[in-house]
Order: structure tokens, then C-alpha cells, then sequence
């Protein structure tokens, strides 16, 4: 009975270590931002802001591919992105650095979605960083209103963060839902999970008044257009 | 120059503050007492049989400790060629990057230490020499990361599970499973066949937590630094 005692406890403590893996990771992105700026006396010149961008992406599998999914804004990508153009600025470039995970992985490929949507698939150069967070899976079942979903992300922490939020309004066509309480900003690109735990959206917007986030399906992972990351990693907006 | 030794400064404080061990080992005075003598000796058995990694370590910490961190740095990367142990080259790359860093070669010291954190991901002086060397740099995103890692790692002692830990993980998980295979014969009356067996896994599954908890497996080479 001592041995049957023994390894109940050590099946418990395996099990617990193993599903301490994050659901999530970390994304950082460094941007820097060309400005072409004026002055009301004297030549215009050219200036630069360095702004930090902090998000979460996580791992999904569909249909035989495993990517990282997050916010296109967390790229400076899709329509959510808009920077704070100081005065008398016109912005010329992006350059746009993105890493994934503590190991701080690059990027080698973003999948972009038909149409304008905020959020796009991540390809890692190094396969090692889905080792860094659990694998997820979508759910072929679209949430309904009032359900009860849990958020996962980093607001602004070392560790992620998950909390709980009810579905107050769904869009017509299904593509995002509204939740009952805003999110902080760290949560974009945080995984939306349903009762089963399997993933069925993307937060994209974190304002103070309202915090959405997009429905995803195996469909719109197939369906992703990809792209090596170098041609996004410098664009210019003055052609 | 003032910059230069200001950061070193830097560096070993933050290194001191996670109670690192990477400058005890390194004992700069010690080695600098004994270095001609050590590195006589070093290169008198590179003469007469070539040297081997944990050699080639001995002497770049003791050419790092006596301020020698051109030569330091080289044989660093020759002793890292000698090994095939990720957390043996991941103590070398830790040696590569205080080298440059040093010498002011702050990008070089930067990437140094994340390519050794890449390979040793539980390594709190990885963790803290990233910090350092990206703040330094300028970097903000990876400084955010290194900086994640470093409270990741030093608050609890939790390992992150990433490379070799999941597959040691993964093993315990197997070996579970086999014991779930006895504790079901043991409910059909074959405990005195089958004791040995039980006792055997219940061993092998305490060495192979013991293993987890200390660190996922360190390196077998016998290397002064963790």
C-alpha cells in the first residue's frame, strides 16, 4: 500500500508539472517609426520614435499545421494599428522587429486573412518555440451570447494572466464578439477559450470602454495567405 | 572607458543579485594569483595532447580573470567546438558574451548570451547577462524578454519546461504509465510476483524526479560553473 501511496503522489506532481505549460506566450515587438516632419520656420528633416510593443500569441494546431496566432496591430499590421503622429509629421516607414517567447524567437513567415481583419498567423524560425506553451485547438462551435469564455494573456506581466468574461453581443455574421467587461492592453492576441478549453477567438481590442475579440475556425487558418516575413519587416507608406 | 568599466560594474551586480555563482567559480584573484602557472601548465598539456573542453574553459576563465578577454574570447570559441553538451556550449557562449561585453562589444555580447540562453534555458546568468547587454544596447523588446525570463527562473526555482525537460517530462509520463500497469496487478493478487518490479519503478521514478527537480538533467561535464 506504501508504494501504491507513493506513486499516486508522484503521478499527481507529473500531471500538475505538465499542465503548468502557459497556454500562451509573450510577444514583443520593437517598431520604429520614420516621420517626415515639418516646421514652421526653417527646413522639414526626418525624426524617428522607437515605440514598444507588448502582446500574447499562442500555439494552434489545424488541419496538420501548427502556427502562432496574435493581433495584427501587435506587427503594426491590420486596421486596428494607428500610431500617435506627432505635429506636423507624415509618417514615411515602419521597420517592425518582432520576438516570440522568453527565448525571444524570431519570426520567419505571417500568414495574412482574406479580407481586413486584425490578426494574423506567425511562423517561428526555430520549431522549438511551440515547445513553449500548449498547443491548442480551435473549436468548430461558435460561442453564443451570454456564455461564460476565459481570457489568457500577459497584461503587462512577467506571467500570464487568465480572467473570466461573459459574451454580451455577437456580430452578425459571426466573425467577433463584445465581452461584458474590458481587457487590459497586454491581453491582445490573447487566446479566447470556451468550457472545453479549446480556442475559439483572438482578443483585438483592448480599449477602456470595450474589449472584443475575432472568431477563428479551422476554415480561416487554412485560408491564410502567407508571407516571408523579411518583405514586412521594413514598409514604406510614401509610394 | 568610464562607461565601459560602469557597465562591468553593472553586470556583475546584476549577476551578484541573482545569486549567481559564475563569479565565484570564475574567482578572478584566485586565478590571477595562479595564472601564469595555470596557464603554463594548460599550454604545456595543449603541447603534448591538445586540450580538452573543460581545459579549454579553465583557461578562458582564467584569461577572463586576469583581464585577457581578446584571448579569453577565442578560446572560448575553440573549446565550444569541442563539446557536443548544449549546456557545456552554453557556458562557454555565457564566457563569450562577458568577454565582449568587456571589450565593449555589446551587440556581440548581447546575442552571445541569448544564443547560451537558447541552449541552456533555466541559466539565471544567461537570463541576467541578456538583461544587462540588450539594456545596454538599447533593445527594448529583448530586455522585456530577458527580463521575463529572469523572473520566470529566480522567484520560486520553478523550471521552465522547454527542450530536454519535456522529453524528460514526457519519459516520467511513460514510466507512470507502466506503474499504472502494476498497481493494476497488485489489485489481482500478484503482489508477491510482481514486488520487485514495483519497487524497481517506484526507484527509477524517484531518481527521475529528483533529476526534474534539480534542474532537468545539468550537464554531465564537470564544468566549474552551473
Amino acid at each position: 500500500m506504501r508504494h501504491l501511496a507513493f506513486l499516486i503522489l508522484l503521478f499527481g506532481l507529473v500531471t500538475a508539472q505538465a499542465q503548468s505549460l502557459p497556454y500562451t506566450q509573450r510577444l514583443y515587438c520593437n517598431l520604429t517609426l520614420e516621420y517626415w516632419r515639418t516646421r514652421p520656420i526653417g527646413p522639414a528633416y526626418l525624426d524617428s520614435m522607437k515605440p514598444l510593443v507588448a502582446g500574447t500569441c499562442w500555439a494552434v494546431e489545424a488541419k496538420g499545421q501548427t502556427l502562432l496566432i496574435t493581433a495584427a496591430h501587435n506587427l503594426a499590421l491590420g486596421p486596428n494599428f494607428i500610431t500617435a503622429t506627432p505635429p506636423r509629421a507624415k509618417l514615411l516607414a515602419i521597420h517592425v522587429e518582432p520576438i516570440v517567447g522568453l527565448l525571444a524567437q524570431p519570426v520567419s513567415a505571417v500568414g495574412m486573412p482574406l479580407g481586413v481583419s486584425d490578426w494574423v498567423g506567425l511562423r517561428p524560425v526555430d520549431a522549438t518555440v511551440f515547445k513553449g506553451s500548449q498547443i491548442l485547438t480551435l473549436s468548430k462551435t461558435v460561442p453564443k451570447l451570454g456564455d461564460s469564455v476565459t481570457v489568457i494573456g500577459f497584461p503587462d506581466t512577467a506571467h500570464e494572466q487568465r480572467t473570466t468574461r461573459t459574451i454580451t453581443a455577437l456580430s452578425p455574421n459571426n466573425e467577433f464578439v463584445v465581452f461584458n467587461e474590458p481587457l487590459e492592453p497586454g491581453y491582445s492576441g490573447g487566446v479566447v477559450l470556451n468550457a472545453k478549453n479549446q480556442a475559439v477567438g483572438v482578443v483585438v481590442t483592448t480599449d477602456k470602454k470595450q474589449s472584443n475579440a475575432l472568431l477563428l475556425s479551422p476554415e480561416k487558418l487554412v485560408s491564410l495567405q502567407w508571407k516571408p516575413f523579411e518583405q514586412l519587416r521594413h514598409r514604406r507608406l510614401d509610394q | 572607458m568610464k562607461t565601459s568599466a560602469l557597465f562591468q560594474l553593472l553586470t556583475m551586480l546584476v549577476l551578484l543579485s541573482h545569486g549567481t555563482s559564475l563569479v565565484r567559480s570564475a574567482e578572478p584573484s584566485t586565478a590571477e594569483a595562479a595564472f601564469p602557472e595555470t596557464r603554463d601548465r594548460l599550454l604545456n598539456q595543449a603541447q603534448a595532447k591538445g586540450l580538452t573542453a573543460k581545459e579549454h574553459f579553465d583557461l578562458s576563465v582564467t584569461l577572463l580573470g586576469t583581464g585577457q578577454y581578446g584571448e579569453a574570447l577565442v578560446v572560448s570559441r575553440l573549446g565550444m567546438g569541442l563539446t557536443q553538451d548544449p549546456k557545456a556550449k552554453a557556458l562557454f557562449l555565457m564566457l563569450a558574451a562577458q568577454c565582449n561585453g568587456a571589450q565593449g562589444h555589446y551587440v556581440s555580447a548581447a546575442e552571445a548570451a541569448l544564443e547560451g540562453q537558447r541552449l541552456n534555458p533555466l541559466s539565471v546568468e544567461l537570463a541576467a547577462l541578456r538583461l544587462a547587454y540588450f539594456t545596454k544596447i538599447g533593445n527594448a523588446a529583448q530586455a522585456k524578454s530577458a527580463e521575463d525570463t529572469l523572473k520566470q527562473l529566480d522567484p520560486s526555482g520553478q523550471p521552465v519546461l522547454t527542450g530536454a525537460e519535456l522529453v524528460a517530462l514526457a519519459k516520467g509520463v511513460i514510466e507512470i504509465a507502466a506503474a499504472i500497469r502494476v498497481i493494476y496487478e497488485v489489485t489481482h493478487d500478484a503482489w508477491p510476483r510482481i514486488q520487485p518490479e514495483v519497487e524497481r519503478v517506484a526507484l527509477r521514478m524517484t531518481e527521475l524526479w529528483s533529476k526534474l527537480s534539480s534542474g532537468g538533467g545539468r550537464t554531465t561535464v564537470n564544468l566549474r560553473a552551473r
